[in-house]
């Protein structure tokens, strides 16, 4: 392909622009440090530092370290970051300069409501395209299902991005399928971010500071999911006092204590959360003692400042869920944990070194009588990685590091307790290494022309012991090889350009250039709509390649009214490579020949969104539309012509409104709208065996009725107590009681016999609910 | 292999649970599908039997279940080449008896429409496996004290070494047949004793049961799988397409061979 050579040369080109005298120059010297709140010592990830004598500046990196080189002299420097008072300080630089600074939060609400943490002027200016920070206290405004604020649901409305399904946490990025995107908890990934089928995010808002979604634009840093990463990053705990925050809602309460280890050196947060309709059912059933459900979460983070050039952090986070009934009982749930250690070596590098795990994994036992039975299936990871990050000058900004991931996979195996008869072949375990590494370059490269361009080189390698099977078009084994433990018996390299141009027009309007590639080594095979918490990642193999996509953006970023309003349009073309889908009839439970059941294809998706974002005022939110298309093909599939994917929604419109009436009173409203998904409905039926079977035609070639919803919140705050505060908040989900479409199934009446319906299930009407929140 | 319906009872009680779902019947435009030619076949080796039923495909909301194809020939072809012809009982239903068929032969089945149009299908005479006895397995019911004890069906047979046997399930509760196929491969479990309760059909104390045991040909099995693959509630169901049988020429339908064998027993604590 023309197209691809002409990026891989003119990326290869970039490199050898000048990266900016690195020496021969007046002497020159660094200032650095860690930009903290200074009330709870919660460092502040992407603040701006100002070099106001130039105009220049730089912003700090996701561990709130910032670092700029100058030459000797006298500076005026300002520290800002969105809801905070901006502060000055004048350093007088004759060498290297450690300074950190400590912003206060604004104390009026009213002049300004957060809702996005970037402040408007940078959207325009930076070199980020793609992606989007939330900020976790504009999700206070966004009325939800259940009131349970939900990081998962905040992003599936901005543009780009919709919901997987009604209600689920699970969420399309630009036309890709819901297994592609890397859902990132302080680094560590979660394979399966949802709590009961998809209804809540695992992501207990209170234990969480930071929300970074990228759809391109994806730094080099990160790899492994072909459409999108989400990083989100715990909050650290307060440094400075002890204090309790919580809230009791609907069907879940949930309590967060933070203090400091030792003042201003360390801190420590932990935080829990647990839904209680187990408790409520119990009031109202007689049906007591049988029925058992429910969740829970608990987040953990400690940090300890070593010194002025090190500091280390623990993060973890456990959750499950729990269904019993007497003698059956499911559970899952993910456990991550993240150790990490920073080190500046100078004020101009500096190094993250970070120790991962994260397990996931679900099982389910039941009997009936003597015979019982049970399951247990997941996936565990163990990573190490380095990320560095120089600062040589005011110009450039140097990112390399590697990972390297061991991916253990333990297949559903089903097992009976009681005796010993064979009841499924057992599926055998499988192992993988992943690994990377990367190098990418943010540049000025003139006043009005900057670029971050890098690349990434995965590895990915299949580790023994394991039996490679080749299968006919029968599904029959056609021959085997047996592995030995620690053989490698397959492998793949992926090359992944990602680059990203910035030109400012004028100080307010600037244009952006992205292209990139992502490679996706785990998939989930899954051919229903709703997510489960059986949905299994399994890696790629000699038969299942990785997945590959090409994405490749446009945008124009530009505010106006004194920069109140930030409007920005970006269009994408993405193609996808070897994708995956289940053969008709495929037996996808507990099956050991599960790649004999399996068909590969391609995709594309393209698209233009449109977004407006008004971040001050009383009035705040956003209005984002979407046009785009999603299409698939595979050989075996509509005789091999295009169809459309199920995520195809031609139209996808929200509106996220918040107004500050009064300084205690805020009332809140969203409403959503998107094009039904692409589905195969009947077009005839037959009978087999007194038995009515739906006939049906082309694949996706119908639609689902069309979502919309509106949702409305008020919240108001108490008047401040001495030691403590509280709000609460009323929300109504689906106000005008649509009955949105979660599936349609075609059947035999029940009524009249013989003739056939189509029957709706709406998984929810209008719901209430109220949260009490409170702070000591 | 059993089919795990288990996570779907989970989605409906959970939904049960938000209290606001709801099932209603809607009114969707849909765009009707050519109509394609549907041949129902099957001929049951145990007593020499033979239906076929010839159809065309209805429009979804038609309010008939079929629309039935007359004066076909319709005839069973061994592999010798001998020809047996089948004969017209009713609009569309066709009918032989006495045949005698070896497993491991092969049998085919031609259908010609009045309008002239071919359709053949072949399949392998299956080797007949039978069962070792029928039992009743309790299950958890209703755990209040007083409350009805539920049965589970658990037929016992072994299965044949070295060769693919299928098996099928037909239930009939209380004079009424139980709808849906419940169907066995024996894939990954060749050669062992089968004794697993069918945790599809629930009984309670009194309950007349007739079950029929049928050992189905691998066309049989695969094309009732299919069908069994689309009657899942949609939200947990794979993609939808048609069943693919083993008629040629764009025929819908399959013709399969299967031996049964029927027993009877009514559910008491006794057993």
């Amino acid at each position: 392909m023309k197209f691809k050579s002409v990026i891989y040369y003119v990326f290869f080109c970039l490199w050898f622009i000048p990266v900016g005298s690195l020496a021969g120059e007046e002497e020159r010297f660094s200032v650095s440090g860690h930009i903290k709140d200074s009330k709870t010592g919660e460092i502040l990830i992407g603040a701006t530092v100002s070099i106001l004598n130039n105009g220049t500046g730089t912003t700090t990196n996701q561990y709130g370290f910032y670092s700029v080189k100058l030459e000797a002299g006298s500076y005026n420097l300002r520290f800002s970051y969105l809801g905070y008072e901006p502060l000055d300080a004048t350093v007088e630089l004759k060498n290297n300069l450690h300074k950190d600074a400590e912003l206060t939060p604004r104390a009026t609400t009213l002049a300004e409501v957060l809702i996005t943490g970037k402040s408007t002027r940078t959207a325009v200016n930076n070199l980020e395209m793609g992606s989007i920070q939330l900020d976790i206290k504009q999700l206070k405004s966004v009325p939800v299902l259940f009131g349970e604020r939900d990081v998962l649901k905040g992003i599936q409305l901005l543009p780009g991005v919709s919901p997987s399904s009604e209600g689920s946490s699970n969420y399309f990025v630009r036309g890709g399928e819901a297994d592609q995107n890397h859902v990132l908890l302080d680094e560590a990934p979660v394979y399966n971010p949802s709590h009961l089928l998809g209804f809540f995010s695992v992501f207990n808002s209170d234990a969480i500071k930071d929300v970074k979604l990228y759809k391109g634009g994806i730094p080099a840093a990160y790899g492994g999911r072909a459409s999108s990463v989400l990083d989100i990053r715990m909050r650290d705990g307060n440094s400075k006092d002890w204090t309790a925050t919580g809230g009791i809602g609907l069907i879940a309460s949930r309590l967060t204590v933070e203090g400091p280890i030792v003042k201003d050196r360390g801190s420590i947060l932990v935080s829990g959360r647990r839904t209680y309709a187990d408790v409520a059912l119990k009031a109202v059933t007689d049906d007591a003692d049988s029925l058992t459900f429910y969740f829970y979460d608990f987040n953990l983070k400690a940090n300890y400042e070593l010194g002025s050039r090190d500091r280390i952090y623990i993060s973890g986070y456990l959750g499950r869920d729990i269904f019993t009934r007497k003698e059956a009982g499911f559970d899952s749930g993910n456990a991550t944990m993240t150790a990490r250690w920073n080190h500046s070596f100078n004020t101009e590098l500096f190094l993250n070194t970070s120790l991962v795990y994260s397990d996931y994994n679900y099982g389910f036992r039941f009997a009936f009588g003597k015979a019982a039975f049970r399951l247990n299936s997941g996936i565990i990871d163990y990573s190490i990685k380095q990320d560095y990050t120089w600062y040589p000058n005011t110009k450039n900004m140097i990112r390399f590091g590697w990972i390297s991931t061991l991916h253990k996979f333990k297949p559903g195996n089903f097992a009976s307790e009681s005796d010993t008869a064979a009841f499924f072949a057992p599926i055998e375990p499988q192992q993988a290494l992943e690994s990377g590494i990367y190098l990418s370059n943010e540049q000025k490269i003139s006043r009005r022309f900057s670029m971050n361009y890098g690349f990434r080189v995965s590895l990915f390698n299949n580790i023994g012991p394991y039996t490679v099977k080749r299968y006919d078009d029968n599904k029959d084994v056609l021959d085997s090889i047996l592995y030995g433990a620690g053989e490698f018996y397959n492998g793949y390299v992926g090359f992944e350009p990602r680059i990203t141009a910035n030109y400012l027009i004028d100080s307010s309007n600037s244009i952006k250039v992205n292209y990139n590639r992502m490679y996706q080594y785990l998939h989930i095979l899954s051919n229903s709509v709703s997510s489960f918490p059986t949905d299994l990642w399994t890696p790629s193999t000699p038969l299942i390649l990785p997945k590959i996509a090409d994405q490749f953006s446009i945008g124009y970023f530009t505010t106006f009214l004194k920069n109140t309003l930030d409007f920005s349009v970006e269009a994408y073309y993405k193609t996808m490579h070897n994708l995956v889908d289940y053969k008709n009839g495929a037996v996808t439970v507990l099956n050991p020949d599960i790649e004999a059941e399996l068909v590969f294809g391609k995709g594309r998706a393209y698209g233009i969104e449109f977004s407006v974002n008004k971040t001050l005022g009383t009035l705040t939110g956003w209005v984002s539309y979407t046009l785009a298309k999603s299409e698939k093909q595979f050989e075996a599939i509509n005789f091999g012509s295009w169809f459309p994917a199920r995520q195809d929604r031609t139209h996808n419109f929200s509106i996220v409104a918040s107004w500050q009436v009064l300084e205690q009173l805020n009332i809140s409203g969203n409403w959503i709208y998107y094009t039904g998904d692409a589905v195969t409905f009947p077009g005839g039926k037959y009978e087999i065996d007194g038995t009515l079977v739906n006939l049906y035609t082309d694949r996706n070639g119908s639609r689902m009725p069309n979502y919309h919803r509106l949702d409305l919140g008020v919240s108001w705050q108490f008047k401040p107590r001495k030691s403590w505060n509280s709000d609460i908040n009323v929300s109504l989900y689906n106000v005008y009681n649509r009955k949105n479409a979660y599936s349609i199934d075609f059947r035999e009446s029940e009524t009249v016999p013989g003739t056939t319906e189509a029957v709706r299930l709406a998984l929810f009407g209008i719901v209430p609910s109220v949260t009490w929140n409170f702070k000591f | 292999m059993f089919k795990i319906k288990y996570i779907g009872v989970i989605l409906i009680f959970i939904a049960g649970l938000f209290l606001s779902s709801c099932e209603d019947v809607i009114q969707l435009d849909l765009t009707e599908a050519a109509t394609r030619i549907v041949v129902d076949a099957s001929l049951n080796a145990a007593d020499g039997e033979c239906h076929v039923h010839v159809t065309r495909t209805l429009g979804f909301y038609a309010s008939d279940s079929s629309d039935q194809v007359a004066g076909a020939t319709v005839e069973l072809i061994h592999e010798s080449g001998s020809k047996i012809p089948l004969v017209e009982e009713g609009p569309g239903r066709y009918r032989v008896t006495g045949i005698q068929v070896v497993p491991g032969e092969r049998m085919k089945l031609a259908v010609t429409l009045p309008t002239d149009e071919k359709y053949l299908a072949e399949t392998v005479i299956p080797g007949p496996v039978f069962l070792d006895s029928l039992n009743l397995s309790r299950g958890i019911g209703d755990p209040r004290p007083g409350g009805t004890p539920v049965f589970l069906l658990r037929p016992e047979w072994q299965d044949p070494a070295g060769v693919d046997n299928y098996y099928r399930f037909k239930i009939v509760k209380n004079g009424e047949l139980q709808s849906g196929f419940t169907i066995i491969s024996d894939r990954q479990v060749d050669g062992t004793l089968q004794e697993q309760p069918l945790f599809r059909y629930f009984f309670e104390l009194g309950d007349t049961v007739h079950l029929e045991f049928q050992s189905i040909d691998s066309v049989s099995y695969s094309y009732f799988n299919q069908i069994n693959d689309m009657a899942r509630p949609s939200f947990v169901a794979a993609t939808p397409y048609n069943p693919i049988g083993n008629f040629d020429n764009g025929a819908l339908g399959y013709f399969g061979v299967y031996f049964s064998e029927v027993r009877e027993l009514i559910v008491s604590l006794g057993r």
